[in-house]
């Protein structure tokens, strides 16, 4: 269909084709604009068109585009500039009715960003809904448009040219899921984060026979997780060196998984044990930062291709903001450090129960602490320490009889 | 005065002292100060025994009491802080045996026992008099019996100073009581002692007045400087007269030693200096120079004293500010935290005893001298060697598992002598002062040992040097350094409030963790970070849908954790277009949870005495009468049925269960009430 539409001239059809290589080579597909004197020079540079030195020339090719719908003609600053369509969608716009047309092109003004449907309305002054809807409903079919949905107003729906990827404003970047909250991989990616900075946080001597100036710079090498295995074999060190330098660095390899296994379900005394044995750097050490937690993530295959190169130094710093809020890491000297005694979540265990997080204080592990009768309470009154019936359950059962 | 708080003083004084004493403190609670008759017509206790039951809280300083003169009424009110302290005890003296070791908490505990008493009772019953009578009414042992009414198991302490008081020696008595009065856990009582703060701050006035102001006028710029200067005089001369002095609190008909050589700096008993016997100059213990010289500083025996409740708390907040640095970065680091907290309690002391600061600190700061700007900062500071001297010994640089020192590491003397000092010398000009003055002393001993003990000691610094480091880049601001210049070495300051206000926020996010999950202190967390929020950053930065945090939002401001603030866009001001702002009220919440803490610990209280006397009575007169305590004695015990020796576990378990739950209680109101020093509501009446 694209061959049967292309333009009749030659000449327009290689200025189509040259400007769009240039576009795609520049990555800014789409998105990139052409002025004149741009045209010119990619006119220059290509054979066939090398008579094209000057405007007169340019422009009826430029005109000839334009009606096919392949430039799209736009206006800045300097002046006039073009920008590229798809052949596809140049090609279904033709058979579009005006009004149609008019719609595609306010879509396509908005670019990435796309446009909320009363916004639409607004601009193109079409006040009928129905019709509004019939239209967006058959370009939809076309493939030439599509809806996303806008995460800071889910309610809004909001439409984009088919062939964009909307923006990350308004997919809300990639902790969401087609406009919903990825929980499970935010979850997955701060439980990494303090499985990694725990890793260089601490001087970790877990036996007392390790020799004392070895640990700090082995362990600030945070390529090689679990760096202080002074329990193992030198063959065992070697393999499990070995097995870290072949294979990539996944959720999945994460070797103190297993220790921490234990720990999980280990009493308070051993998890004290476990804590004490971890030691401060002197002051003034260089801790992680997020640009260097965004490096380790992004370059040692811990989430998919497609993930990591979207995520951005920002949206891991916001994951560092919310660990630093729940208390797992902890702000020194510019750079992040694990509170000290911090768990981590083995990989495949579900998420931590909410219930396993409370640690409290002696008033939330009284019921007086949450008495709903607090006032009522009293020597003498309705509620009484004698009569309590929060204080049998807490005390156990055999006073509930008495009480 | 808040009902939970009276009703929870009232119980522990009527466990401790009896109903007369409760009843009397519970109208004193309700009705405010007043005098005797009123007293009696409120409480309607006859005078005879309203006078027995006043002599036992005067005598414990629980009720304080004011005559303008000879013939004016006298008026009685309460002092909040020594009736709470009653639920203290315990842990005062665990406090106090672990710093100043079994002695010191024998007569702490005799103290405590008495309210106040005087040096000559207490040598009295030591047997340390040449006409001892055993009439003082020192606790024997047997007459213990006020501490098994009083919460928290103190039944234990008067079993466990018996032991001490066989081998106490009149150089030990002595110089523990010096000890203690230095410290400031004893202090003298005086007249002064017994007035309420308002009526003794009205007395300095008017005295003040009817001497140098005779006609009154106090007012305009001048005079009430120059009041305010004479007023302050005079204060300082009570500070001065009531606090303790190593050279005016000397008993006249002693032995007195007078040393030519300075007095020694610290008093502390340090069994380890005492058996390498080198750090003679500062850490020998003063007994051991006693016993060389065979004379003791006697204490007078007139002299009264009584525990100071305010400096036992801080010995137990600085324990649980140490506790915080040890969770936070480790042992080693905790124990540097706490010699640094433990060397700064000197410098308070000495602070408030050194006149020129005291002054300085109380004027007005008008005229600034550039000279004394040490002088003038509110904050005490230490240097590392102070904090050296009350670091624990058994702290070793070799064997210490802690950051890797600067210094170099191993034991096998590849440093000499002049390359350590290469390291170390700008750091601390004092070490080297220090280093030249062993080696000038020990003509002879310039041996290995000598310069191994230095090499120990340089370690030690450059330990606390680097852990000090370490505390001071925390997060929480355990402590702040200046850094060494060339006159003078790296100095350390603690601001107590800011290390007590993060303890409390740590506190209410571990309440709202509990209560309202992990979502809800993230939340908490985030609106006290910026103050003040919509929701829809709230959601956004605690990532959870925006319906959730409403929702979220919604429970928590219902259950007074987060208050909210409506503000509205337009003129309309309908709730559906106004915006919602959300903040923490962290000082409200603080005085609610207190609030709940007394509660919990009066009604744990309650509960124990009733099922005490309630369900378990049988069983525990039963077991009182067959003369059996302890669970081995129980479960060995051919008298009881089997059906008793359950009932008696269930009741130990349920005592044991109460008890903690009050001395854990006591914990937190510590933490949210004495520890950031803000809190005021004791003073109130």
């Amino acid at each position: 269909m694209a061959e049967s539409k292309a333009p009749e001239s030659e000449l327009g059809e290689a200025l189509y084709d040259i400007c769009s290589k240039d576009a795609f080579t520049s990555g800014e597909r789409y998105k990139k604009t052409f002025t004149q004197d741009s045209l010119l020079a990619l006119c220059t540079d290509f054979k066939p068109l090398i008579h094209v030195q000057d405007a007169r020339k340019l422009l009826p090719l430029i005109q000839e585009l334009c009606n096919l719908g392949l430039f799209i003609p736009l206006k800045n600053k300097t002046g006039t500039c073009w920008a590229l369509r798809p052949r596809d969608a140049a090609a279904k716009m033709q058979s579009l009715s005006d009004e149609q047309r008019r719609v595609y092109q306010h879509i396509e003004e908005a670019h990435e960003q796309g446009i909320w449907i009363r916004n639409l309305k607004t601009r193109t002054g079409i006040k009928d809904g129905k019709s509004m809807a019939k239209m967006l409903g058959q370009m939809a079919n076309m493939r030439l448009i599509k809806s996303v949905t806008n995460v800071k107003s889910p309610a809004q729906k909001h439409y984009i040219l088919f062939h964009l990827a909307p923006s990350d404003e308004l997919t809300g970047g990639s902790f969401y899921d087609k406009g919903d909250l990825d929980q499970g991989l935010i979850d997955e990616l701060s439980n990494l984060i303090v499985f990694h900075v725990r890793q260089t946080s601490w001087v970790e001597e877990r036996k007392k026979r390790i020799k004392k100036e070895a640990s700090p710079v082995l362990v600030r090498d945070h390529d090689i997780p679990a760096a202080t295995t002074e329990g193992v074999t030198d063959a065992a060190k070697a393999k499990k060196r070995k097995r870290d330098a072949t294979q990539p660095i996944d959720i999945e390899d994460a070797p103190p998984a297993r220790k921490h296994r234990v720990h999980r379900h280990a009493s308070e005394a051993e998890i004290e044990s476990m804590a004490s044995t971890q030691q401060p750097f002197p002051a003034g050490h260089e801790y992680q930062t997020a640009a260097s937690i965004h490096e380790y993530i992004t370059s040692n295959n811990i989430i998919r291709a497609g993930k990591a190169q979207l995520l951005t130094v920002d949206e891991v710093q916001n994951v560092l903001n919310v660990l630093l809020w729940d208390g797992k890491l902890e702000k020194v000297n510019g750079g992040y450090r694990s509170v000290r005694g911090v768990k981590f979540r083995p990989v495949g265990e579900g998420p931590e129960e909410d219930a396993a997080r409370r640690r409290g204080n002696a008033i939330t592990e009284m019921p007086c602490g949450q008495c709903p009768v607090f006032h009522l309470c009293g020597t003498g009154g309705p509620v009484n320490a004698e009569n309590c019936v929060y204080l049998d359950r807490w005390l156990g059962v055999g006073v509930a009889a008495e009480g | 005065m808040s009902p939970p708080l009276a009703e929870l003083c009232t119980l522990l004084v009527g466990n401790a002292f009896g109903d007369l004493a409760a009843r009397i403190f519970i109208t004193l609670a309700e009705h405010g100060r007043m005098h005797l008759p009123a007293l009696r017509r409120i409480s309607a206790i006859p005078l005879r025994r309203l006078k027995v039951g006043l002599t036992t809280l005067i005598q414990h300083h629980i009720v304080l009491y004011y005559a303008e003169d000879e013939d004016a009424p006298t008026f009685f009110q309460l002092d909040w802080t020594a009736a709470y302290s009653l639920i203290r005890c315990h842990k005062f003296l665990q406090a106090i045996e672990e710093r100043e070791g079994v002695i010191a908490k024998g007569l702490v505990a005799n103290v405590l026992h008495l309210g106040h008493t005087s040096v000559g009772n207490l040598a009295e019953e030591y047997g340390l008099l040449p006409t001892s009578k055993r009439d003082s009414g020192i606790d024997t042992g047997e007459e213990h019996v006020a501490d098994h009414d009083m919460v928290n198991g103190t039944a234990q302490n008067g079993e466990a100073d018996h032991p001490a008081k066989d081998k106490i020696t009149l150089a030990d008595f002595h110089t523990t009581l010096r000890r203690l009065l230095k410290q400031g856990i004893l202090v003298k009582v005086n007249e002064r002692t017994f007035v309420p703060y308002a009526d003794l701050q009205e007395e300095i006035k008017e005295t003040v007045i009817a001497e140098d102001f005779p006609d009154g006028k106090i007012t305009g710029s001048k005079k009430s400087k120059e009041f305010q200067e004479k007023v302050n005089t005079l204060k300082r001369k009570y500070q001065d007269e009531d606090a303790y002095s190593d050279t005016r609190d000397i008993g006249s008909h002693g032995e007195i030693m007078r040393s030519d050589t300075a007095e020694p700096k610290n008093k502390r008993l340090k069994p380890n200096y005492l058996s390498n016997g080198t750090h003679h100059h500062a850490g020998m213990a003063e007994s051991n120079i006693e016993a060389i010289n065979g004379a003791i500083d006697k204490l007078p025996n007139d002299m009264i004293v009584r525990v100071n409740f305010e400096k036992v708390t801080v010995l137990i907040r600085n324990r649980c500010f140490a506790q915080m640095a040890t969770s936070s970065l480790g042992p080693v680091t905790g124990a540097v935290y706490a010699a640094l907290l433990r060397a700064l309690e000197d410098h308070a002391v000495a602070l408030r005893r050194d006149p020129k600061i005291y002054q300085d600190r109380n004027e007005d700061e008008d005229e600034e001298n550039d000279d004394d700007d040490d002088d003038t900062d509110p904050l005490p500071a230490v240097t590392d060697i102070e904090v050296e001297k009350y670091l624990d010994q058994s702290i070793e640089p070799a064997d210490d598992d802690g950051p890797p020192p600067n210094l170099p590491n191993g034991s096998g003397g590849d440093h000499d002598h002049t390359d350590s000092n290469a390291v170390d010398g700008t750091a601390n000009p004092v070490l080297a002062a220090i280093e030249q003055e062993h080696f000038s002393d020990s003509e002879i001993d310039e041996g290995p040992g000598m310069i191994n003990l230095l090499k120990r000691r340089r370690k030690r610094l450059a330990l606390i040097d680097t852990h000090l480091e370490i505390l001071s880049e925390h997060d929480k601001a355990f402590c702040m350094r200046s850094p060494a210049s060339a006159r003078t070495s790296a100095k350390t300051y603690v601001d107590f409030s800011l290390i007590g206000g993060s303890l409390v926020v740590d506190n209410i996010d571990a309440m709202v963790l509990a209560r309202h999950g992990h979502i809800a202190h993230r939340t908490v967390r985030i609106i006290r970070q910026f103050e003040k929020l919509d929701e829809k950053p709230i959601s956004q930065m605690s990532q959870q849908p925006f319906q959730s945090a409403c929702a979220l939002l919604t429970k928590l401001s219902y259950n007074g954790i987060v208050e909210s603030q409506e503000l509205p866009k337009d003129n309309r001001r309908v709730p559906n277009s106004a915006l919602y702002l959300y903040w923490v009220d962290d000082d409200r919440i603080r005085r609610n949870q207190l609030m709940r803490a007394y509660q919990g610990m009066a009604r744990s209280l309650q509960r124990l005495k009733s099922v005490r006397e309630g369900r378990f009575r049988g069983v525990i007169e039963k077991a009182a009468r067959i003369g059996i305590s302890t669970d081995e004695e129980i479960a060995e015990s051919a008298l009881l049925s089997s059906t008793d020796k359950e009932e008696l576990k269930k009741w130990r378990e349920m005592e044991e269960t109460l008890l903690v739950q009050v001395d854990r209680l006591d914990d937190i109101v510590g933490v949210y009430r004495d520890y950031s020093g803000t809190d005021a509501s004791l003073m109130m009446m």
